[in-house]
C-alpha cells in the first residue's frame, strides 16, 4: 500500500479556514475535495494527514473535512488504517474520530 | 581539656551530616511547596484566560454582523488555550480530551463561519453550549488541581 503524507500547514494552508467553498480558498470542504478525496479513491493508498503546524483549526473546518467523507460517500471500514492522522494534540484527533463516527451513526 | 575536645574527630563529621540533611530535606520540601505555589497560579491564570475566550466568544456570537478577523482570532485562541492544557505543568492534570473537543466544537463549530452567521441570543443554544463548556473545563482543571498539587 503507497502511503502518502499531507501535511495541511505546507499543503495546503497554514491559516485553514471555513467550512464551505463559499467561505474561502481554505477551507474544509475544499481541503477534503482536493486533498482527502482524489487520494482516498485510491484502494491501494493510505493518508497520514499531519495537523500540527496549521494554526486555529476551527471545528466547522475539521467538521467539513473529515465528517465530509462520510457524507462524500465513504464508510468507516473504508476509512479504517488508510486515514491516518498525527498531532501532538489528543484533541484534534479525538474531535476527528467524533465526526467520522457521528456521520457514520447518522448514514447507518 | 573541655568534654567537646575529648570527643573523636567523627562525631563533629556526623553533627554536620545530620545539619546538611535538615538543610536539604527543608530545601527541598520549600522548593516543591514553591513549584505547587506556581502550578495553582498557572491555572488560575489559565482559568481567567478561559474566561476571557468565553467574553469574546460571546461578544462575536452576539455581534450584528459577522468579523472575519474576529473568527480567526477567536479560532487561533481556542486552538492555543487548548494546547496549554495539554502542555506541562497542565498534562499532569490529565484533563480528558473530551472536554477540550467540547470546548472547541462549542466555539466555533458552528454560527463561525461567513456563510453560517446568525446573531444568537444570550440564551441561545450556541451561547448556552459555549458557557457549559468553559465551565466544565475549569471545573475538571480546578477538580484535578487540588487532588495534584494540593
Amino acid at each position: 500500500m503507497n502511503t502518502v503524507k499531507i501535511d495541511i500547514a505546507s499543503q495546503f494552508a497554514r491559516y485553514p479556514a471555513g467550512r464551505y467553498k463559499t467561505d474561502g480558498p481554505y477551507s474544509g470542504e475544499v481541503f477534503r475535495e482536493s486533498f482527502l478525496i482524489p487520494q482516498l479513491k485510491n484502494p491501494d493508498t493510505c493518508i497520514v494527514v499531519q495537523l500540527d503546524g496549521a494554526r486555529g483549526l476551527a471545528s466547522s473546518f475539521l467538521e467539513e473535512a473529515f465528517g465530509g467523507l462520510i457524507r462524500a460517500g465513504f464508510n468507516t471500514q473504508q476509512l479504517h488504517g488508510r486515514l491516518v492522522l498525527e498531532s501532538k494534540d489528543a484533541s484534534l484527533i479525538h474531535e476527528i474520530e467524533e465526526y467520522i463516527g457521528e456521520q457514520a451513526e447518522s448514514h447507518h | 581539656m573541655t568534654g567537646a575536645d575529648a570527643a573523636p574527630w567523627w562525631v563533629h563529621g556526623v553533627t554536620w551530616l545530620v545539619v546538611a540533611a535538615g538543610w536539604y530535606t527543608v530545601h527541598r520540601a520549600t522548593l516543591s511547596r514553591e513549584r505547587r505555589r506556581e502550578k495553582r497560579d498557572a491555572a488560575k491564570q489559565l482559568a481567567s484566560d478561559l474566561h476571557e475566550l468565553e467574553k469574546s466568544a460571546r461578544e462575536f456570537h452576539s455581534a450584528e454582523r459577522h468579523d472575519e478577523y474576529a473568527a480567526a482570532e477567536l479560532s487561533m485562541r481556542c486552538d492555543r488555550l487548548i494546547k496549554v492544557v495539554q502542555r506541562a505543568p497542565f498534562d499532569e492534570l490529565k484533563i480528558a480530551p473530551s472536554l477540550m473537543t467540547s470546548l472547541r466544537r462549542a466555539v466555533t463549530c458552528h454560527n463561525i463561519d461567513r456563510t453560517a452567521f446568525s446573531q444568537q441570543a444570550a440564551n441561545s443554544e450556541i451561547q448556552r453550549n459555549i458557557r457549559c463548556a468553559i465551565d466544565d473545563l475549569i471545573d475538571a482543571i480546578e477538580e484535578a488541581k487540588v487532588r495534584t498539587w494540593a
